[in-house]
């Protein structure tokens, strides 16, 4: 789990009242023997979407969701404002190193996470966009603005034959075979930081059951 | 009838809006970035279920091919045009687009039904390359559209990719993968034996498209122009500009001259490089013999194996050389000699370089060259576009969107090379093998050395003070003159300076939340 933000999160915290998500992205791989298939299906990225709305309301925040699923032959925005500062986000994200704050405290909390409370990361320096997209703010009603996606890996399945011996057969079941990645990037479009980052990783299937309770405490994690 | 008029409203007053956005631009900054406008088409909103597949008549009549690998291959096709075409990397509505279908009406005047079929659109894809998705829509690159040099090379480029879709080739590489997949899980071959096998077939039907598209575009183009497209693509990692820039003429303000230590590190820089160049000419003439020794050799070789009577089993063509047996494409030298072929047979057809129009031409070309830059400075390879745009305004001084993108690429040169991230976006030798690319590299890397880097800034502040001078109307030379100020330690009070002014003189402008930001943030 890796949970980072800017040093000037907490100063924001009171004022992120509405966050609008750039097209949240599902996907959905299988990981076969020999190659790598992706599950193609419309419905877990409208699910996607409708819950982190849902869970964003419970948390106290407006989301506002931009997505693909449902175009219509007028929302040009998608593509000038949209997917522009998306693929910005990415790229500032993907090219730009951060330094990290000294922290400081007890030594355990500084270098281990636990379920009940994730170790954070301060930045000194964040990751910046371009300020072009500051006018974002006025036209969407926030400065907040975040890329947030799902990517569910399923494993192969044991080996029949390993069922012929019953301990070994047993084992091979009690492993996990998926993987579910959840990551949450928050950007102040007027400052042009990027104000909070995590990638969380959970060694279960991405039943929405299973996702809705990260979407909640990062939802939270930007709120308290 | 009153919704109708209301719709008919709606879309006009869309349309109006963009085409004001675009007027009120395009009057101050000589060339203005292509916006997105309304009515979206249908290729880019409709919901993969929904997606339009044009199957080529040849899929069709397919009689080995069993429903569900139809199924398969048309469900993998509908996912990732649904994603492409909603990347923001496709344009539409827009005049490069519009071209190449004019393009490919001229080129299918006499099979309307196929050009009903095909889609076609340009990319903002930097790179020299075009593509036929397999189920109706062409997709031509920018990279490409910039680098052509008339609309018989283009519409070469254009058969070529009619030719793949006609003969159905992305669902033969659909059907060959699984294939070797099969092959890779009985574990009959090897898995670089089946990736060769992959390769070796790819390159069959490159040759085919290249064969099948000339025969296409002979009659309407000057044919010869073929080969010209596939000598040019030989050389895409050079591109059309200069080989040698004074980069001295952006960088050296009168107002505030830089001091002598810059104007002898251009000369130093422009001497090293030149005894670069001298040291890499001498080791590419001693490569050259030694390949040449080499070729002696493999004749030898030749020679030995017919007199002992083996027979040569590459599917390469006749002189059986397998250079290229990694690669998806072949050998532009055996793409060349399959073509002149042809030639011979054809003749001069003595049809113009230009069916459409050359100033059409010419200004979707220069459209591609400024949104190629644009493209690099989106992203994040600063140094290519710091590059193309200072060669842009050296052939157009008075171009505001040129000094634009290079003073936004500085920018991101000088706050990379602060958080000692530069190699990251301004590599050297990268996509373009030019000469004043590299001496723009050597020059950039000698500021960014000098003074812990506070060189580069300096400089790099100077430029944009000095095109905001020229450019007044500019937002994007301003503001990037107050951020670049801001990273000098003590260039704070100063760029807050440039912020009001900002603010005073584009009260609504696009980055004035982020101006007024800064100044509320320092109170």
């Amino acid at each position: 789990m890796l949970l980072e933000k800017n040093q000037q999160l907490d100063n924001h915290k009171e004022s992120i009242k509405k966050i609008v998500s750039l097209s949240p992205e599902f996907s959905k791989y299988k990981i076969g023997r020999e190659e790598l298939t992706i599950s193609y299906s419309e419905k877990f990225g409208k699910r996607l979407s409708h819950n982190i709305k849902k869970i964003g309301k419970k948390t106290g925040l407006e989301i506002v969701i931009f997505d693909d699923h449902e175009l219509s032959a007028g929302d040009v925005d998608y593509f000038n404002d949209i997917i522009r500062l998306k693929n910005a986000i990415r790229s500032a994200i993907s090219l730009q190193s951060v330094v990290e704050s000294k922290q400081k405290g007890k030594f355990f909390k500084r270098r281990f996470s636990t379920i009940a409370k994730p170790k954070v990361v301060v930045w000194e320096e964040a990751p910046v966009i371009s300020s072009e997209f500051s006018y974002m703010a006025e036209k969407y009603g926030t400065p907040y603005f975040s890329v947030q996606g799902v990517i569910a890996l399923k494993y192969p399945n044991s080996l029949a034959i390993s069922w012929l011996i019953p301990p070994l057969g047993l084992l091979s079941e009690m492993q996990n075979r998926h993987a579910t990645y959840y990551y949450n990037i928050v950007v102040n479009v007027e400052t042009t930081e990027v104000i909070y980052r995590e990638f969380r990783i959970m060694y279960n299937n991405a039943r929405q059951s299973n996702i809705d309770p990260i979407i909640y405490d990062s939802f939270k994690m930007l709120r308290k | 009838m009153r919704n109708i008029f209301l719709i008919a409203i709606f879309t006009l007053a869309l349309n109006t809006c963009a085409v004001t956005r675009v007027a009120a631009q395009a009057s101050d900054r000589a060339y203005t970035p292509i916006i997105y406008t309304a009515p979206i088409p249908g290729d880019f909103t409709d919901k993969p279920a929904d997606r339009r597949i044009s199957t080529p008549e040849k899929r069709s009549k397919d009689k080995n091919m069993s429903d569900s690998e139809r199924k398969a291959f048309e469900m993998q096709l509908r996912y990732s045009m649904n994603s492409v075409m909603k990347s923001g990397e496709i344009y539409f509505n827009d005049e490069m687009s519009s071209y190449i279908n004019e393009i490919v009406a001229f080129l299918l005047k006499s099979d309307p039904v196929l050009r009903d079929n095909l889609r076609v659109y340009a990319t903002r894809y930097p790179v020299v390359n075009a593509r036929s998705m397999g189920e109706g829509t062409l997709l031509i690159d920018i990279g490409l559209i910039a680098r052509v040099e008339n609309e018989a090379q283009l519409a070469f480029v254009i058969a070529h990719e009619i030719a793949h879709y006609l003969r159905d080739h992305s669902f033969e590489k659909f059907k060959k993968n699984q294939d070797i997949r099969n092959d890779l899980a009985n574990s009959r071959e090897s898995e670089s034996e089946l990736f060769i096998k992959l390769m070796r077939h790819s390159r069959k039907a490159e040759l085919q498209a290249d064969k099948e598209g000339f025969l296409m575009m002979a009659p309407s183009y000057p044919p010869h122009q073929a080969l010209a497209m596939l000598a040019l693509l030989e050389q895409s990692d050079r591109n059309h500009f200069a080989d040698s820039l004074n980069y001295l003429n952006f960088f050296n303000s009168t107002d505030n001259p830089l001091d002598s230590m810059y104007s002898r590190l251009m000369k130093k820089s422009t001497k090293d490089y030149q005894a670069i160049e001298e040291k890499k000419k001498g080791k590419a003439e001693e490569k050259k013999d030694k390949d040449k020794d080499k070729d002696k050799d493999k004749d030898k070789g030749k020679d030995n194996k017919k007199e002992g009577g083996q027979e040569n089993d590459s599917e390469e063509g006749e002189d059986g050389e397998d250079d290229d047996e990694l690669e998806t494409h072949p050998d532009i030298d055996k793409r060349i000699k399959q073509l002149t072929k042809e030639m011979v047979t054809l003749g001069d057809t003595g049809v113009s370089l230009y069916a459409i129009s050359s100033e059409k031409f010419d200004k979707i070309r220069r459209i591609a060259r400024f949104e190629h830059a644009l493209m690099l400075s989106e992203n994040g390879a600063y140094g290519q576009s710091l590059y193309e745009s200072l060669q842009l305004l050296d052939e157009e001084p008075k171009n505001q969107f040129a000094a634009e993108i290079a003073g936004k690429s500085l920018f991101w040169l000088c706050l990379f090379n602060k958080k000692g991230d530069i190699g990251e976006v301004f590599t050297e030798r990268s996509a373009v093998k030019q000469a004043s690319y590299d001496q723009l590299h050597f020059l950039i890397s000698k500021l960014k050395n000098t003074d812990d880097g506070k060189e580069l800034v300096k400089v790099s502040a100077l430029f944009l003070k000095k095109y905001s001078a020229q450019f007044p109307g500019s937002e994007d030379l301003l503001i990037h003159y107050g951020r670049i100020t801001g990273l000098r330690a003590d260039g704070k009070e100063e760029s807050r300076s440039i912020y009001r002014s900002y603010l005073e003189k584009f009260p609504k402008g696009i980055h004035a939340n982020f101006a007024s930001k800064q100044l509320s943030n320092g109170e």
